[in-house]
């Protein structure tokens, strides 16, 4: 059943169904006056009756329920209690400020240039990773998502304070170096180990060969902070399984160097401890 | 501190020479051969050379165009899943491999191998760069548990070592002996010098992620423009040399030439990386390609050159090739 929204001075489509955990396509499909007769779909009246289809992260929720259940794959993500968020940005980057934030900061990127072969890979691996980008917003955590990190924001996320974890997709070199969008080479050495977040739980380079230089990485990481990196190549479902949190099996294998029992969400977990 | 020596077998050695003997006539021979023949691609011979009483076997190359750019002297296979934080070759031509299980290994031809542990009851370090210095002694950077780096010399003919304070702790070296001066990148990314037992700070404006030294010039890669200065050292200037450049230095072939190698993205699902490249860069922009493969790490002193390359299993090896001179 769906709920009906009364729009407000300054909404925007996109932020409403940010707010609410569906998207534009949804929202439109379900309200057809908001494209008909050509209107413009950036055009919101305030005081206008919109209807927000069932999300999925709160498809039985009662609205009085303080607590969400989140089920993504085979594991489960509890949160406290009903946290709402904020969503803004420009370009390619979105923040997810909750209302009640626990103070950390977690960065997630996608390091791929701008090619048309990888954009369809970055495709492949959106959708996952955005289920754990707004779980985490649930959460409590501020969430920096870009899905255009240069090697400037990675070097920045390093040095945040709130910085609490760092999740990165992208290309790899064989040597552990990474490729930023912008194209150019992340080394640890570009890492100032004078201005890093002591907070840092962890690191996360899911890029071919990053594994390799393992040793480099945590050295430029402070020591509460967890490495990880694919050692060889991967291929998008590996890396796929590795978001999700869904039972990985044999498959994990293949990643040489991945914790075998912990997908992402694990480490989420570990950034959450006091 | 542990020494363990795998020595060269006299056997090898004799083979060594006859081969010496027998190539020495055929070499001039074959290399007329297919420079006639103009050949499109490449011929390679068993040869051995003499360096500084060194013997060293392996393969004459001969690129496309019919230029000799450099012999292959020799490979070694490092221990499974290892990969050395940094290499480094003496004015000998012996490598030396800094890897992460506290220890410094150096690769001597034909196929000596020397490890040294630097391990003590108390205090696990990680070897993260290896300097020659001189006289049998070596710069390294070691970092302790707690993640903290220090500089140490290391006398290897009796494995003393003793550590040296900076005021910055060290990330990157290089070492001019013609001047005894140690510059470093510190883990703040500033540039810093090290002479006469004094630390200078060179310039901590700005942040700096690569380092290279001649006997005359220095030369320093910008972190966040990665731009490539360079100065001469005897008055130091600072002049912008190529931009934007996301290449690893591997060393000077002269002053005015600079060898660099470009490494090359390793995509998700491709099964094999691209190969990197091997390249001599000059003042003028000009390329020339010398060298290509699976290279991840490239150092050039002298007239040699050594290269870690990573074969199909993820096996680490380490080679080593006598660049030839114009």
């Amino acid at each position: 059943m769906e709920e009906l929204y009364t729009t407000q001075k300054g909404d925007t489509l996109f932020a409403i169904a940010q707010n609410h955990n569906v998207t534009i396509g949804e929202l439109v499909n379900i309200n057809p006056k908001l494209t008909t007769n050509g209107r413009n779909i950036d055009l919101i009246y305030s005081g206008e009756i919109i209807k927000i289809p069932n999300s999925i992260f709160s498809p039985t929720l009662n609205p009085l329920e303080p607590k969400i259940n989140c089920n993504i794959g085979s594991k489960t993500i509890k949160a406290k209690k009903k946290l709402k968020f904020s969503v803004e940005g420009k370009g390619e980057q979105k923040i997810y400020k909750p209302k009640n934030p626990n103070g950390k900061t977690l960065y997630f990127y996608f390091g791929y240039t701008g090619s048309e072969e990888d954009k369809k890979m970055r495709k492949k691996e959106e959708d996952n990773l955005e289920d754990i980008v707004l779980a985490s917003a649930y959460r409590g955590f501020k969430v920096v998502y870009d899905k255009a990190g240069t090697k400037k924001e990675f070097l920045e996320a390093i040095n945040d304070s709130d910085s609490y974890g760092i999740y990165w997709s992208g290309h790899g070199y064989m040597n552990g170096d990474i490729q930023s969008t912008d194209g150019k080479v992340i080394s640890p050495s570009d890492i100032d180990k004078t201005k890093r977040s002591s907070n840092l739980k962890f690191l996360i380079l899911a890029a071919c060969g990053s594994g390799k230089a393992a040793s480099k990485w945590k050295k430029a990481l402070p020591n509460s902070a967890l490495f990880e990196g694919w050692k060889n190549t991967t291929n998008i479902s590996e890396t796929n399984d590795f978001t999700s949190t869904a039972f990985i099996g044999d498959s994990l294998i293949s990643h040489k160097g991945m914790t075998p029992d912990k997908e992402l969400i694990d480490y989420i977990n570990y950034a959450d401890k006091k | 501190m542990l020494i363990r020596n795998n020595s060269s077998s006299r056997i090898f050695i004799i083979i060594s020479n006859i081969y010496l003997c027998i190539l020495s006539c055929l070499r001039d021979a074959t290399k007329v051969l297919f420079t006639k023949q103009a050949l499109s691609c490449l011929y390679i011979c068993l040869l051995v050379v003499y360096v500084h009483k060194n013997i060293y076997a392996g393969f004459f190359l001969n690129l496309k165009n019919g230029e000799e750019k450099m012999i292959h002297c020799a490979s070694w296979n490092l221990a499974k899943d290892t990969l050395p934080n940094n290499i480094t070759i003496s004015v000998s031509g012996e490598v030396w491999v800094a890897e992460s299980e506290s220890s410094v290994i150096q690769l001597s031809p034909p196929d000596q191998k020397i490890q040294i542990e630097l391990k003590s009851k108390y205090d696990k370090y990680e070897v993260i760069f290896v300097e020659p210095k001189n006289n049998n002694r070596l710069w390294l950077i070691l970092t302790d548990e707690n993640g903290v780096n220090r500089l140490a010399i290391l006398n290897i003919e009796n494995n003393d070592m003793h550590f040296i304070d900076l005021t910055k702790e060290p990330s990157q070296l290089g070492w001019i002996e013609k001047r005894k001066e140690l510059w470093y990148i510190a883990t703040d990314l500033s540039l810093n010098l090290y002479k006469n037992e004094k630390n200078l700070i060179i310039d901590d404006s700005a942040k700096f992620n690569s380092l290279l030294v001649s006997d005359n010039y220095i030369i320093r890669r910008n972190s966040q423009s990665m731009e490539i200065e360079v100065s001469s050292l005897e008055n130091i200037k600072w002049k912008r040399y190529l931009k934007e450049f996301n290449d690893k230095l591997v060393g000077f072939v002269d002053n005015n030439v600079l060898l660099m190698l470009k490494l090359q993205v390793w995509k998700k699902g491709l099964i094999k990386p691209p190969d990197s490249i091997i390249f001599s860069k000059t003042m003028n922009g000009l390329e020339k390609e010398l060298l290509r493969g699976q290279i991840v790490m490239a150092v050039k002193k002298g007239a040699f050159l050594s290269t870690v390359t990573l074969d199909k299993a993820g096996k680490c090896i380490v080679n080593l090739y006598k660049l030839k001179q114009n």
